[in-house]
């Protein structure tokens, strides 16, 4: 498990008149997968380059493994920027070693580190030439090798998947998965909802600079829908209403409507208390796309 | 932690010292402005033999009613005349022929007319008057017996000075003493207009590409700032040692193969003015260099840069077109003036300092301002840089500018 985590407390940012981010106050826990998700303007990229001390904050704490961001947590850190490039007229291999560089690794080991990564999303073969000289999408996987080469604990993206094809957004999505696996904390702002809604763990949604959900995937999810229940069965009907619910029986199916305070757990026990036996036990929570459309409106 | 900006400045030396087009400039910059001298050279002594030689005129008149010429200059083309109407009238007819009246008084008022056809030759017309001149002057040393008077006409004086310094040594004169003004200047120039010029290029070529957040997420503003400073003033070196070498290398070769006149004694060379120019070039270095990161931070783009960057370097460059005022009062208000303006302090400074004009209370004085200049400099490029380098596709405006630097200063 990496040992590091995030913390931004009341976080504010202005520029001239423009408000960007107000009050925001979040936490991203060791080896969590954290999506940041909002519109453009909303406030994520602002957020983020406080973070990493490229803006002063106004106001608000916003601390990496404890303490305010300093060189010294380059080491542990993978950055990707929502505006990337590279330098056109530098090879690929000096670029990933001239980052490795930069974060304290020794000359050989940044060498055997950026040929590793270039083995893995097979550039070898093009390491000695410019910048200039490959497609987009090779570009991109020398974009994130910039970010990977010094295996960070903490790896902060900044829309990791804006203009990339099918392929290359797979390859990301493959490679931050591995990185989660092995214990990465990655926190990453993004308009992808499907990919946050399958990788990440918890989730913030902000817009114009306010935060207005933040909490597990599911719990977010469940906040928006009606929490009604349906379930099928082949056994007999369960009772249309007890203290914990209220159920419109149709057949072999019916949507449970569920007393105040009663949770999903609790309702799932009565029914096998009952015994029913369930085919399926579903609840109607909607998609994270449809949250954060409905959210956004 | 290694301090990054070390890398930086590795990266950005090893970077530009990479690139075939550095080391064509560096290699063949020299190379160009020699073919260009040479060319020049060249033209200019064919011209002069030209000159000489009016060999497009097949007949040339001349008019002599006082005999000033002596008569065994007139062989072909040249022919005396005393008929002048009708030499005119050939010349009328005749495009390569040419009427030269010497006055009836010439030996008062030293006046000679030519006629020519208006589609005569212009080297032969250009070059006529410069040799009847000739013709006269060595008709008149013909005259004379006094063989010293006669090398007195003919020959080009040589005069040697010598100078008392401050301990009394005498010191020979000669070349020597523009040698160091002119060396400190090529290499202000270089370290204006070359090394600042990279690093207006890597600063926008960075924001333009947008490598610069990548950079700024990992090394912190002022580190990226003075790396780039430090790796091309180490650029800026690498181009001066290869011209040095060069240098000295076809110095060398042509005193050892040609007896050219031009024996330097290096030994004649006044080294105590080398520190404070040192120091006036690494000052103006720094302050160009601050101007162009802040202009670089602030351009939308390399173009954006460049065309923000050349008011900068117009001001540089102004003492130059002043040369002569400041050389030849180099204690006058103009140059004293400029002495403390940010912008032409440091070459004005160095100039009259190379030239060993520069008070001394001016001097402290001088070296103080340009300090402060350098000072001032870096924190506004360093503001600059912090307020633009992220704003990508528009400049910030003067108000922003102004209320960062109160904000942030």
């Amino acid at each position: 498990m990496a040992k590091y985590s995030i913390k931004i407390d009341k976080f504010s940012k202005t520029f001239g008149e423009i408000k960007a981010v107000q009050n925001l106050s979040f936490e991203v826990a060791d080896g969590e997968v954290f999506a940041f998700l909002g519109t453009n303007g909303s406030g994520k990229t602002t957020t983020i380059r406080c973070l990493l001390k490229i803006y002063q904050a106004d106001e608000g704490k916003l601390l990496i493994n404890g303490k305010e961001y300093s060189e010294e947590l380059n080491s542990i850190i993978g950055y990707l920027p929502e505006e990337r490039g590279l330098y056109r007229d530098v090879s690929v291999i000096d670029i990933l070693t001239y980052t490795a560089r930069l974060r304290g690794i020794s000359a050989n080991e940044a060498m055997k580190r950026s040929l590793e990564y270039l083995e893995l999303v097979d550039l070898t073969l093009h390491k000695d030439k410019q910048i200039s000289q490959l497609s987009s999408g090779m570009q991109q996987k020398v974009q994130l090798g910039t970010a990977l080469i010094h295996n960070p604990e903490i790896l902060i993206l900044d829309e990791p998947f804006k203009g990339l094809d099918p392929v290359n957004r797979q390859l990301y999505v493959d490679l931050l998965t591995e990185r989660a696996k092995q214990g990465t904390t990655i926190l990453y702002s993004t308009h992808a909802i499907d990919e946050a809604q399958k990788m990440a763990d918890r989730l913030l949604i902000i817009k114009d600079g306010i935060q207005l959900e933040y909490g597990s995937v599911n719990e977010v999810r469940a906040r928006h829908g009606s929490k009604n229940i349906y379930i099928e069965f082949v056994s007999w009907a369960p009772a249309e209403k007890n203290d914990l619910y209220t159920a419109i029986i149709n057949n072999k199916t019916a949507e449970l409507i569920p007393n105040k305070d009663v949770t999903e757990d609790e309702i799932l026990h009565n029914l096998l208390d009952q015994g029913v036996k369930l085919v399926s036990f579903n609840l109607d929570y909607p998609s994270l796309n449809q949250v954060f459309i409905d959210i956004m409106k | 932690m290694k301090k990054n900006y070390i890398e930086v400045a590795k990266f950005e030396y090893l970077k530009t010292i990479k690139k075939k087009s550095f080391w064509l400039a560096t290699l063949f910059l020299p190379l160009f402005i020699g073919v260009i001298a040479l060319i020049s050279g060249l033209s200019s002594v064919e011209a002069a033999k030209q000159m000489e030689k009016p060999t497009s005129f097949s007949k040339i008149f001349v008019y002599d009613p006082q005999s000033v010429i002596n008569p065994t200059f007139f062989v072909s083309p040249y022919e005396l005349t005393d008929d002048v109407e009708a030499s005119k009238n050939v010349v009328k007819g005749d495009k390569s022929a040419v009427l030269v009246m010497l006055s009836d008084n010439y030996y008062t008022d030293l006046s000679s007319t030519f006629y020519y056809r208006k589609d005569a030759d212009f080297m032969g017309t250009a070059s006529l008057p410069t040799i009847i001149n000739a013709f006269v002057k060595q008709s008149a040393i013909a005259g004379i017996s006094n063989p010293g008077v006669i090398n007195i006409l003919n020959g080009t004086p040589t005069n040697i000075s010598y100078t008392y310094d401050e301990k009394g040594k005498l010191v020979k004169e000669g070349f020597e003493k523009y040698l160091l003004p002119i060396a400190s200047l090529v290499v202000f120039f270089m370290s204006v207009y070359i090394s600042s010029g990279f690093l207006l290029q890597s600063v926008s070529a960075e924001k333009e590409n947008r490598m610069i957040e990548t950079i700024l997420s990992i090394v912190d503003k002022k580190s990226l700032m003075f790396g780039k400073m430090i790796g091309l003033m180490g650029v800026m070196f690498t181009q001066l040692s290869t011209w040095l070498i060069f240098g000295f290398g076809i110095y060398k070769v042509v005193m050892s193969k040609f007896s050219l006149p031009i024996p330097i004694d290096f030994s004649n060379i006044d080294l105590s003015l080398l520190p404070l120019n040192i120091f006036l070039i690494f000052m103006g270095f720094l302050f160009f260099a601050a101007i162009m990161i802040g202009t670089g931070a602030v351009g939308t783009g390399a173009e954006d840069s460049r065309n923000l960057s050349s008011i900068f370097i117009i001001l540089s460059i102004f003492p130059m077109y002043l040369m002569q005022i400041l050389l030849t009062s180099p204690n006058g208000l103009l140059a004293t003036v400029l002495s403390y303006f940010p912008f032409t302090s440091f070459m004005v400074l160095l100039i009259r300092n190379s030239f060993g004009a520069l008070p001394t209370l001016q001097l402290v004085i001088g070296i103080v301002t340009s300090m402060i200049y350098v000072v001032i400099a870096m924190f506004l490029a360093l503001k600059l840089f912090e307020l633009g380098c992220l704003m990508y596709n528009r400049r910030p405006s003067f108000k922003e500018m102004l209320s960062y630097f109160i904000k942030r200063g």
